[in-house]
């Protein structure tokens, strides 16, 4: 089976200073994947290797099966959108287009278009002169209509007011879905965005720390809610990610599966089991807060 | 069925983007060339064609042409999925391109002023870029041996033949073009260590002027020209083929 991307061993270094360490996944073609890690973590290290925009000290990189780095067939399959300083940018809107239709194979001027319309982007401005929010739509419109069998994109989304970003969120699923590619998410704003997500990576001071399914990954976990004294008791022994209290109610977050007799004895003392959220671990796993 | 390698396609849009960005610089030099010449119908003074103007401020474009190339043009074709061996390939096409377009345009303009003075009987005539052959003065001194190196060329002869004359113009554009370019690279890649790549431009430059000025036959000194243009292509190469591209 090829897979989207194969990243072995994979260790990158500034000088003395360590951006990644060994660091070892797969990816498969197809699904959707979040990619989380605090400032610093090495995300954008990580997907500049994949983009081809650098090299790594150590290891081996594989996208659809070949190593990237100066391969024309796979840079082109390969398109990273990220968060850029675009002062300078003079370029219309419309030339922008234009140009990934020429160089990216599988570019859909119409859909782009349909995009521009839906995010009320002015063709004939030039970048530098739109706003912030219109900057981000512009290159997320480009990194959709583009339907590399890679699409990256790294905090592209800053800018973009939350109505902008519902419809980005919206247009990436339903685009996802009809023309299938490997699309990675690497973003601060996780509790907006985790429904995206089929897998989940969780990056580290330069170490991949954990890589499952988005599904299994919030059922590590669970809120608790209920009386503040049938809460405590219950959590006694177990490990604590958050907790909050309003008067007598309780709801605590713990980390770690929960027994079947566990939920069965939370039941019996009437207390509310939840799902934990993508947020919560993260926080937990990564040390402290964003 | 075989498509057309992508660097050609990247050499043609190169082309016109740098060719856009030709237009209004040409229309300024032309605007101070017009201006500066005015007054030789009252002096009588032969009229200097836009060929030499061209050919003294063309220099400097292409040389800043071809720093950006390696600064703008180089990181956003790579960060569209190109290859930095595609764009290398591409850039020599392009700016080559480019060279001659220059020249011909203004062999153009500047044969259009001939026939006007042709026609108008003008008595003091009108000097092109012969004229050249006498004005590099070589000062030894450091700094005006690279301004009036970069400024005044010391390739050009009509009495070659003005074909000739005319691509020997444009070799020398594409060189000043490399040599932006091989600056640029070099800054781009190491930041400040890049300014050792400045004493290595003056010393080509001299070597440039020593191959053109040692009396060797014309196709020697041309061939010493490409060589060193091919050295520089070859540094630039070195430098750029596995760099990183800062986001």
């Amino acid at each position: 089976m090829t897979f989207a991307v194969e990243v072995k061993d994979v260790s990158l270094n500034y000088h003395e200073v360590a951006a990644l360490k060994n660091i070892s996944f797969t990816l498969e073609k197809g699904k959707i994947y979040g990619l989380l890690g605090r400032n610093g973590a090495g995300k954008t290290s990580l997907l500049s290797l994949l983009a081809s925009l650098r090299e790594q000290t150590g290891g081996t990189i594989r996208i659809l099966g070949d190593a990237p780095f100066e391969n024309p067939e796979v840079m082109q399959d390969v398109v990273f959108i990220y968060e850029k300083d675009n002062k300078d940018e003079s370029e219309k809107v419309i030339g922008m287009l234009k140009f990934a239709e020429r160089y990216r194979p599988h570019f859909n001027m119409d859909y782009a278009m349909d995009l521009v319309k839906g995010f009320n982007l002015p063709l004939n401005k030039a970048v530098k002169k739109l706003s912030k929010g219109q900057q981000s739509a512009l290159f997320v419109t480009i990194g959709l209509a583009s339907r590399c069998p890679l699409t990256i994109f790294d905090e592209a989304y800053l800018g973009m007011d939350a109505p902008t970003r519902e419809i980005f969120y919206k247009e990436l699923l339903e685009d996802q879905s009809n023309h299938p590619r490997t699309i990675i998410i690497s973003t601060h704003l996780v509790s907006e965005m985790d429904y995206l997500f089929d897998e989940v990576l969780i990056i580290d001071k330069g170490t991949l720390i954990l890589q499952e399914e988005n599904e299994t990954l919030i059922s590590r976990g669970a809120t608790i809610t209920g009386t503040a004294n049938e809460v405590d008791q219950f959590v006694k022994g177990l490990r604590k990610l958050n907790e909050q209290q309003l008067g007598n109610t309780k709801r605590v977050v713990i980390y770690g599966a929960l027994s079947k007799e566990q939920r069965n004895e939370a039941k019996e003392k009437g207390l509310e089991v939840g799902v934990i959220s993508l947020q919560d671990l993260f926080i937990h796993l990564t040390g402290e807060g964003m | 069925m075989k498509t057309k390698p992508i660097y050609l396609k990247i050499a043609s849009d190169v082309f016109w983007f740098q060719l856009k960005w030709t237009i209004p610089f040409f229309s300024i030099i032309l605007l101070v060339h017009l201006i500066q010449n005015a007054p030789v119908f009252t002096k009588g003074q032969p009229l200097q064609d836009f060929l030499l103007t061209s050919y003294i401020s063309s220099n400097i474009y292409m040389f800043i042409i071809g720093i950006i190339s390696a600064a703008v043009f180089l990181p956003f074709y790579v960060k569209n999925g190109l290859t930095r061996k595609d764009y290398f390939k591409s850039a020599i096409l392009g700016s080559s391109g480019l060279a001659v377009a220059l020249v011909l345009a203004s062999a153009m303009i500047a044969g259009i002023e001939h026939l006007v003075i042709q026609m108008i009987d003008f008595p003091y005539g009108i000097e092109s870029i012969n004229v050249l052959q006498d004005a590099k003065d070589t000062d030894n001194n450091v700094i005006a041996i690279i301004v009036t190196g970069m400024l005044f060329s010391p390739i050009i002869d009509p009495g070659h033949g003005w074909v000739l004359t005319l691509f020997l113009f444009s070799v020398n554009l594409f060189t000043y073009f490399v040599m932006g370019w091989m600056i640029g690279a070099a800054f781009y890649r190491m930041k400040l260590i890049g300014f050792a790549v400045l004493a290595l431009f003056i010393f080509l430059l001299r070597i440039r002027d020593i191959i053109w000025e040692s009396g060797l036959p014309l196709y020697a000194s041309m061939a010493g020209l490409f060589v060193l243009i091919g050295i520089m292509l070859w540094i630039i190469k070195l430098l750029s083929r596995r760099v990183t591209i800062k986001l």
